[in-house]
């Protein structure tokens, strides 16, 4: 018996639990934090063997997301049709919910309890019809928003990239009463929305949108100016600036390292969908082998077969269960008429008068788990077989490039690092956000990542103690 | 008013089957009004009563009982003083205390 004198203890049955969290709301040390530390009772015992922080947060969506997005709060004002306010509920969370109704892979949606009845509820569906009613009564919101903004403090932050980390932090500093100035080496604001993700997947209209209310909120954009080269770190940080973060982004390709690279036909991912994004003439035709398994690779793969692929092959190394991608598009990629393949490695890439002919692939089982929790691949000997192809796209991940930094400040895996505070070692008021320090994610993560690093130059520029 | 609408049938989740044409426009158009509160409707958090008896149960007046029929939930404002125990506790937050007229 783990305290004496009781001679029942309550016990949770996850499959029954709505997590209605009334036992939450209702235990007494909930009510009564100060009756916690109360050494001689039996809820003085347990909260004292209870570690506050790590205990689970309901609901599970909420918990889900890493923005902390009040996601019961605003489907029940979507339930009783007061689209505005859910709206406004999901704004104060959120700096970019158009983005997010498109393209955010929804972590919600997969810890949804209703999913364990029948199917989840579809969250993403009901940002999108809430950001939809955003696009058609702009004046409405922004309203809202601008008597939302604090009063100006007078100070100057400048963001590098204007990608979601860039733009969420850029929200959040301006919604402070900070002066924004955002710079992007590319000539449209959205990083990675506009240049990486394709046009069927997330119209340029929403992305437009997102970034108009921001602009509207007073944040000036710098575009086509890229750190490094068009103009030096240590300038934008004494031009005036208070606080300078960094949120740059992953947008260097990682390499195959098989021999034949370079080759007419051997393209990566993020030049190809950059092309395609931009609407340069870009025309495909022909059997289009696409390597790698994360969105990306679906991306590029659904792009090709709209280019005027005749066949397009996606191959990744490990089984359907590993592959990143979100699930939802690869069901669609498949049904479009992309073919996936599992459990094959690149070995070498054929060329003939420069020019790819096809790629010799070796077969892959899947072994016992390594320390990253996924199986580790391992080549079957003897079984390699050459697949034809006339264009070879590689979309393995990225990294980012920072060689404008310090080596001091650059981690081993080529990301930033920072410290507790979120600035850069060896740097004042340098801080960094989004993918340029965790490596590629997710967009809602990046702008968790860019909201967090706009807490932190705040705490930073107003001499509040670190949290 | 207490709503009660069932959460029981099943529906295809998202109720659309997109990619129809292969184009670079996306075409599923986002989901009209009646569809957003249908499909919020199915959050088991939302406002929907599903007479799970609590607020009853901890009526300290026993102003609010259960339709032995139907199953649904009744407040008789006859016998209720206000004190708000049954907005409190109630798991959906389907009970909401309104200014007195």
């Amino acid at each position: 018996m783990a305290v004496e004198g009781r001679t029942h203890k309550p016990v949770v049955d996850r499959d029954l639990c709505q997590s209605c969290s009334v036992c939450l709301r209702e235990c007494p040390a909930e009510l009564f934090p100060e009756l916690r530390p109360d050494e001689d009772t039996t809820r003085g015992y347990v909260y004292s063997n209870t570690d506050l922080a790590a205990r689970e947060v309901f609901p599970p969506c909420f918990a889900a997301c890493p923005l902390g997005q009040q996601v019961r709060d605003y489907v029940r004002l979507l339930e009783v049709g007061n689209v505005k306010e859910a709206l406004l509920v999901i704004r104060q969370d959120n700096p970019l919910p158009g983005v997010c109704g498109y393209i955010c892979h929804h972590p919600c949606e997969e810890a949804c309890i209703r999913g364990s009845w029948d199917d989840p509820v579809s969250i993403r569906e009901l940002k999108r019809y809430a950001a939809q009613y955003e696009m058609d009564h702009r004046g409405l919101i922004m309203e809202t928003l601008i008597q939302r903004k604090e009063p100006a403090r007078g100070k100057k932050v400048v963001i590098v990239g204007a990608g979601p980390a860039g733009l969420a932090c850029g929200f959040e500093s301006v919604m402070r009463g900070y002066e924004v100035t955002i710079m992007d080496a590319l000539a449209q604001p959205g990083g990675m929305l506009a240049g990486g993700i394709p046009s069927f997947r997330l119209p340029r209209s929403v992305v437009d949108h997102d970034v108009g209310i921001i602009r509207s909120l007073g944040v000036r954009f710098l575009p086509s100016v890229r750190i490094g080269q068009d103009v030096s770190l240590r300038q934008v940080m004494k031009d005036d600036a208070d606080a300078v973060v960094l949120a740059t982004g992953a947008w260097i390709d990682l390499t195959l390292d098989v021999p034949g690279e370079g080759a007419k036909g051997y393209l990566n991912c993020l030049d190809f969908l950059d092309a395609v994004n931009s609407a340069q003439n870009v025309k495909l035709s022909g059997r289009v082998l696409v390597v790698g398994g994360g969105n990306a690779a679906i991306d590029t793969a659904r792009s090709a077969l709209r280019l005027g692929a005749e066949q397009v092959i996606v191959v990744y190394r490990r089984s359907r269960e590993e592959m990143p991608a979100n699930h939802e598009e690869v069901e669609a990629a498949i049904k479009e008429g992309v073919e996936v393949q599992y459990l094959l490695a690149p070995k070498r890439i054929l060329t003939e008068n420069g020019g790819v002919t096809g790629l010799e692939l070796v077969r892959i089982e899947l072994a016992d788990f390594d320390e990253a929790g996924r199986r580790r691949p391992v080549l079957i000997e003897g079984s390699e077989y050459i697949e034809e192809a006339d264009v070879i796209i590689t979309a393995l991940g990225q990294r980012p490039g920072v060689s404008f930094l310090d080596v001091k400040a650059i981690s081993e895996h080529g990301t930033i690092t920072r410290n507790a505070s979120g600035m850069v070692p060896g740097y004042e008021g340098l801080f960094a956000a989004g993918d340029a320090v965790s490596g590629p994610s997710t967009v809602v993560e990046a702008m968790a990542s860019g909201k967090l690093v706009a807490q932190q130059v705040m705490d930073y520029l107003e001499g509040m103690p670190r949290r | 008013m207490i709503n009660r609408s069932c959460v029981r049938e099943k529906r295809p989740r998202g109720s659309r089957d997109s990619v129809v044409e292969i184009d670079f426009a996306r075409h599923d158009a986002p989901m009209t009004s009646e569809e957003a509160q249908y499909e919020a409707s199915r959050c088991l958090g939302t406002v929907s009563c599903e007479a799970c008896d609590v607020c009853r149960l901890l009526c300290p007046d026993l102003a609010i009982t259960r339709d032995s029929l139907t199953g649904e939930i009744h407040i008789d404002l006859d016998y209720c003083k206000g004190c708000g125990i049954c907005a409190a506790v109630c798991p959906k937050g389907a009970i909401t205390m309104v200014l007195e007229e």
